[in-house]
């Protein structure tokens, strides 16, 4: 019997038609990271508009369906929000969002969007990322 | 005799190919298996590995091969 826990209908939507994937043109920062040990490479790009609110970010890369779908949903979450409400986003909100609890090694699938996320925020705003979002991956 | 091959199934990830597996009890290994050069002279992000044992039942290969065709239809 084949656990289709982790490929619910939320995850593959967001998997085979990723919201807001590509280029971003006029982009104010821009960050990616990768996962060696499973081949997960994530660039997000963010533009910041007036307000100190994320006008518009985009992601793109070659990764898994859990962390493609993860960067589409954050992606969503965060747009139109303020940089340091976005930069907040925590692990447990995306985790709910996703809709999933994955084990150690697909955690990492999962978290990369956000850590990739947020360096783009922090490089934006000339700030050293803390120690907890370091230790996201 | 053991035998061990490599693939990937359509588009989807190895580590989704893999994760397909594990759901039904099939370990296979998924990544780059410390050869990134190949990986990138073939083109490939990742790729599935499966090997095969004296201990390894025909029953289990069908497993896998159940696994692969769902991941095709899942995330292929």
């Amino acid at each position: 019997m084949v656990d289709e826990s982790m490929y619910r209908e939320n995850i593959l939507d967001h998997y085979k038609r990723p919201r807001n994937r590509g280029k971003l043109a006029h982009a104010s920062c821009c960050a990616e990271g990768d996962n060696p040990f499973c081949g997960d490479e994530i660039s997000f790009c963010i533009k910041a508009g007036k307000g100190g609110k994320l006008e518009e970010v985009k992601f793109d890369g070659h990764a898994c369906a859990i962390c493609v779908a993860s960067a589409s949903i954050l992606s969503e979450e965060v747009s139109g929000k303020k940089l340091s409400d976005a930069r907040a986003c925590s692990k447990e909100k995306l985790l709910s969002l996703l809709g999933i609890d994955p084990d150690p090694t697909r955690l990492k699938c999962a978290l990369l969007p956000l850590k990739v996320m947020k360096l783009a925020i922090y490089k934006h705003l000339g700030k050293k990322m803390s120690k907890e979002d370091e230790d996201l991956v | 005799m053991g035998r061990i091959v490599s693939f990937n199934v359509g588009k989807a990830h190895a580590h989704d190919v893999g994760q397909v597996a594990s759901d039904v009890g099939v370990m296979v290994r998924a990544g780059h298996h410390c050869a990134q050069p190949l990986m990138e002279m073939l083109g490939e992000a990742a790729t599935v590995r499966a090997s095969f044992y004296i201990y390894n039942t025909e029953e289990e290969a069908g497993r896998l091969a159940k696994a692969v065709k769902r991941a095709s239809e899942l995330l292929g």
